[in-house]
């Protein structure tokens, strides 16, 4: 593997944000409710538009566009983290205790049948959120103690704590009445459907590129703990305190997008190894380029989930695995000519 | 060793006899004991005269008020069978759609005798009533019972007004799931006189999306997912406030019924149809 130059990293990352840009932008006026020379005119001439064009393309499309965009970056961002500090090639966003806790919040939400909305976000959102950091806090406590143990005590703590909140979930799920059974399902399959109006996607959308921001930030120390704790440690990087911050911030950004997005899975495991397939392992180029390839790949695949069938809606997670999955298979099988992991 | 055995074999063989025994229904005093297991089923019931007959219902069985009082036996997959067969049932009445095939071939293998309706429109459901009623005794009442309906829905299709206006029927908000081709809200739709936007979808339920309504703009929303609360069609015009685009919204022709007056085929759908008529009327004016 080459080293990083300032130029490969210029011309990497302008060819992978101008192809996330194309991307979202042709995502936009596709929609099954209108033809797609119909929604290109309402995008670049709002002002002719019937009000139904335009709230179909400004207040459904783009808004969702742009969730989706912010999702697949959140997940994809906190794939790449985890997979760095567990030196674990298996690692996705939610291994750590994040979906279970979310998921709990979200069948509580429903249960109780609570209804006020914070913020421009729906109780179900508010709900998951409060579940996935209270989830992560009691895992970070529960692993916590000597500092260089924390690799192997989070990834259990996380996982079991994972696991018996999910009993909770199923409990909840299994005495809920059964007309509240499908909105239940449907937020655990994960769901992009529900425009967020401008003010929770503004909030989200700076929330997640902040804490990614912070992550791009240290990316240099990612690269070194890749190495073992004792030669990040000989490389000035402190492994210890390097994984808590990772670990709460990358959890805070995946409890940002779960709570509005539900579950979605594979996009937080596929996504960094594709990219760790394009552009190399450097974690100061593979963490921006996941943010942009993350949000591309999800933005895509919600709308071809949501326009591949007229009238009807398939959920985004089948279309990312489906996708996903032999794209991945392929690249591996042409570009991977060692194991990053060791 | 050899005695050992032999006990074993017979006591085998007694304690499978006696495990049919019990499983065979008691008829006291000419007095059916009925278990339903669907709520439309329930309301039939109690509809033609024969509520007293029921001695087992599920949970789910709220209308009338009397039912929430019987023993309720579980939901429509989650049955507790030895709750049902502790009740000596002589019949139990369900559906093919709602009560999964296991739940009736198990209590038929218990002995008990299981039949089944699942009535797809209004006329169906009429003649469920008709034939539950024979089941039960209440022919008559039953009859009767059927001839008011179908004269209501008469006089419902007589007042329809002259310009069908389009109508969005929505079961479900998360997801948004519409009445189309094939289900009864389509039919109840077609009945009171409006067109029904998601017609040409096939499939009785359609899982659709904002995008969707939008440029298909019907003149009426019926939201059923808003509960019947006293301020739930506030918080449905809320809801839908902000797709201007929408006729119905503009005009405020946004109504919230009780999910049970359609979704159940029983006595009770007449009344919503009524109350998609009366919606029909106004979108009209």
């Amino acid at each position: 593997m080459k080293a990083l130059s300032a130029r490969r990293f210029f011309v990497s990352m302008s060819v992978v944000v101008v192809i996330t840009a194309a991307t979202l932008l042709i995502c936009v006026p596709i929609s099954s409710a209108i033809g797609f020379s119909e929604s290109v005119d309402t995008l670049f001439h709002p002002g002719t538009a019937s009000l139904s064009q335009y709230q179909i393309i400004y207040e459904i499309r783009l808004p969702s566009v742009i969730l989706a965009a912010i999702v697949g970056a959140a997940l994809s961002v906190a794939g790449v983290t985890f997979q760095a500090i567990l030196r674990n090639p298996l690692a996705d966003p939610y291994i750590l205790g994040v979906s279970s806790g979310s998921a709990l919040g979200a069948v509580i939400a429903v249960f109780t049948g609570a209804s006020f909305a914070l913020a421009g976000f729906s109780t179900v959102s508010v709900f998951s959120f409060a579940g996935s950091i209270l989830t992560t806090a009691m895992v970070y406590f529960l692993a916590s103690g000597r500092g260089h143990q924390l690799r192997y005590n989070l990834i259990l703590t996380g996982v079991i704590v994972g696991a018996f909140l999910s009993a909770f979930v199923l409990l909840f799920t299994a005495t809920l009445r059964h007309n509240d059974l499908p909105r239940v399902v449907f937020w655990l399959m994960g769901n992009l459907g529900t425009p967020l109006e401008h003010f929770p996607l503004g909030i989200i959308s700076l929330y997640v590129i902040a804490g990614s921001a912070v992550l791009f930030a240290v990316s240099r120390s990612f690269n070194a703990i890749m190495l073992g704790d004792e030669a990040a440690f000989a490389l000035g990087c402190n492994p210890a305190r390097l994984r808590t911050y990772a670990f709460l911030l990358g959890s805070l950004i995946v409890s940002a997008a779960v709570s509005v997005s539900g579950l979605i899975g594979f996009v937080g495991l596929i996504v960094p190894h594709t990219m760790r397939l394009l552009v190399g392992s450097d974690h100061r180029i593979l963490l921006p380029a996941s943010f942009f390839a993350g949000a591309a790949f999800l933005a895509a695949a919600d709308t071809l989930a949501r326009s591949a069938l007229p009238d009807r809606q398939i959920p985004v997670g089948v279309v990312t695995a489906l996708c996903g999955a032999p794209v991945f298979l392929i690249l591996m099988r042409t570009r991977m000519r060692k194991s990053y992991f060791g | 060793m050899r005695n050992l055995h032999i006990l074993w074999i017979v006591a085998s063989l007694c304690l499978s006899c006696a495990r049919y025994d019990s499983a065979l229904p008691s008829e006291s005093a000419g007095q059916q004991r009925i278990v339903s297991l669907a709520p439309n089923i329930t309301e039939i019931l109690f509809a033609v005269g024969a509520g007293g007959t029921l001695v087992g219902v599920t949970t789910y069985c709220d209308y009338p008020q009397e039912a929430s009082r019987i023993t309720k036996i579980g939901e429509f997959t989650n049955v507790n069978m030895e709750k049902i067969v502790a009740l000596k049932p002589d019949l139990a009445i369900g559906t093919r759609d709602g009560n999964p095939p296991e739940v009736l071939q198990g209590l038929r293998k218990l002995g008990i005798r299981v039949e089944t309706f699942q009535p797809a429109t209004f006329e169906e459901t009429c003649e469920s009533i008709v034939e539950i009623g024979k089941l039960v005794g209440e022919e008559s009442n039953a009859r009767a019972l059927r001839d008011r309906m179908t004269k209501n829905c008469e006089e419902v299709i007589a007042n329809r007004p002259a310009k069908s206006p389009g109508i969005l029927l929505l079961y479900g908000s998360e997801p948004l799931v519409a009445a189309g081709k094939g289900s009864i809200g389509d039919e109840l739709i077609r009945l009171a006189g409006g067109k029904n936007i998601m017609a040409e979808s096939p499939g009785p339920y359609i899982t659709t999306n904002l995008e969707n309504i939008i440029a298909r703009n019907p003149e009426v929303i019926i939201d059923l997912s808003m509960g019947t609360e006293k301020n739930s069609r506030e918080a449905a015009l809320k809801k839908w406030s902000r797709w201007q685009s929408i006729t119905a919204v503009r005009n405020g022709q946004i109504y919230v019924l009780n999910p049970d007056l359609i979704c159940r085929p029983g006595p009770r759908i007449v009344e919503g149809l009524k109350l998609i008529a009366q919606a029909v009327r106004k979108a009209a004016q």
